[in-house]
């Protein structure tokens, strides 16, 4: 009977399989804890676009009316996530104290 | 070989531009330049000087001379119609809404004027490349500035938007480089587009910067307004990089003529040809007249070719 059919050799390999997945999700936890802050600083820079490029929608400053509207059609995304911040736009401290996981 | 020249002709309203323009292209066609002169300006001068209608497509008034109106609400429309078109295809949730009602009110906004004639100038050179001479007679002065100012005031807010989207794609490699181990690249549309209308307005940028390609010509008559303006528009286009070619001085008035000799209406240190447009005691209405004038006194501009 050789190692690989033993008993002892299938016992290690679960417990490798098990490392390996407890590894991989801390990983990923980590990983994911790593990208939360970017991932919101780059919300906030998508909303700062586009903020600057539709402003004048809104009433602020914007660029040369041709540029608004020449990009118009490719920022449906970019619409969404500025209207998506019209519901947090009156908590702006919550929003910062939930990035930062402070409770 | 240069290709397409353009004279642009400038000036304050009522001094001449329109006849100065109409002379010139056609001395040029005398000379058997093929030449196309566009009226940029609403006043639809260019129709009561040659006392015919022209429209949105080339005339010919000689075997060397076409004319053609620029219709600016057209090209407004046109463009409004295009992006309205691309918006219903793009927001699908849109289109269960009146959209070109809203666009509409679009053709109303600051710049769509300017941007208006900066397309219908694009489109012409790209049109017409049968044409050895454009020439463009401008609409008044304020309108004319903000025209030649669009490509370098959209150039300055590109860069920044250009800018900012570089972060937001480094940002996202940086994620993804974390979250997935390695750059994920995905194509961004909207710094493509931006990257396209950059590279369009930097081409029309050189366009008027390239002496080669572009000449402008102011036309000013002999009293105080007339000249201060020029002058300001001299100061303008040296701000923005563009040359003036030559200064065309418009003598309405007989005895304008001795007026003109004591005047220094151009800044030192710039030596820009001065041509004075002799004094027609004939209005210069009709073909008969404009080659009357032009047989008599054809070379007198010829320092602007």
């Amino acid at each position: 009977m050789s190692f690989r059919d033993s008993g002892i050799y299938s016992l290690l390999a679960r417990l490798g399989a098990g490392l390996r997945g407890t590894w991989q999700a801390a990983d990923q936890v980590a990983r994911d804890k790593a990208v939360n802050t970017l991932e919101a600083e780059l919300e906030e820079m998508e909303t700062i676009f586009a903020v600057l490029v539709q402003g004048a929608f809104i009433g602020l400053p914007a660029p040369p009316a041709q540029i608004s509207l020449d990009l118009l059609p490719i920022m449906e995304e970019d619409l969404v996530l500025l209207l998506d911040r019209v519901d947090t736009a009156n908590e702006p401290l919550s929003r910062l104290f939930s990035v930062f996981e402070v409770s | 070989m240069t290709g397409l020249q353009t004279i642009f002709v400038l000036g304050k309203g009522g001094t001449g531009k329109s006849t100065a323009a109409a002379l010139m292209a056609l001395t040029l066609a005398s000379q058997g330049k093929k030449t196309l002169l566009a009226s940029l300006d609403d006043a639809h001068n260019q129709s009561d000087i040659f006392q015919r209608e022209f429209t949105h497509d080339r005339t010919a008034v000689t075997s060397c001379l076409d004319v053609l109106q620029v219709n600016r609400d057209r090209e407004i429309r046109r463009y409004l119609a295009k992006t309205a078109g691309q918006v219903k295809t793009s927001f699908s949730y849109l289109t269960a809404f009146n959209l070109d009602h809203y666009f509409d009110v679009l053709k109303l906004s600051p710049g769509m004027e300017e941007y208006a004639l900066v397309t219908a100038f694009e489109s012409l050179v790209s049109r017409y490349k049968d044409v050895d001479f454009l020439i463009a007679d401008m609409p008044p002065t304020a309108l004319s500035l903000r025209f030649f100012n669009l490509p370098a005031l959209s150039l300055a807010w590109i860069d920044r938007l250009e800018a900012l989207r570089m972060d937001i794609r480094k940002k996202k490699e940086v994620i993804s480089t974390i979250r997935f181990g390695k750059k994920e690249f995905e194509r961004d549309k909207i710094l493509a587009r931006i990257r396209e209308i950059k590279s369009a307005h930097q081409d029309i940028r050189s366009r008027f910067q390239d002496p080669l390609q572009s000449r402008v010509v102011t036309v000013s008559n002999p009293d105080l307004l007339s000249r201060s303006e020029t002058g300001r528009i001299h100061e303008e286009m040296s701000r923005l990089g563009i040359g003036i070619h030559a200064a065309v001085r418009n003598c309405r008035m007989p005895e304008s003529q001795d007026i003109r000799s004591r005047e220094a209406d151009l800044r030192e240190n710039e030596p820009v040809p001065v041509i004075d447009i002799p004094f027609s005691p004939s209005p210069l209405i009709g073909m008969k007249a404009l080659e009357h004038f032009i047989r008599t006194h054809g070379l007198v501009f010829a320092p602007v070719f």
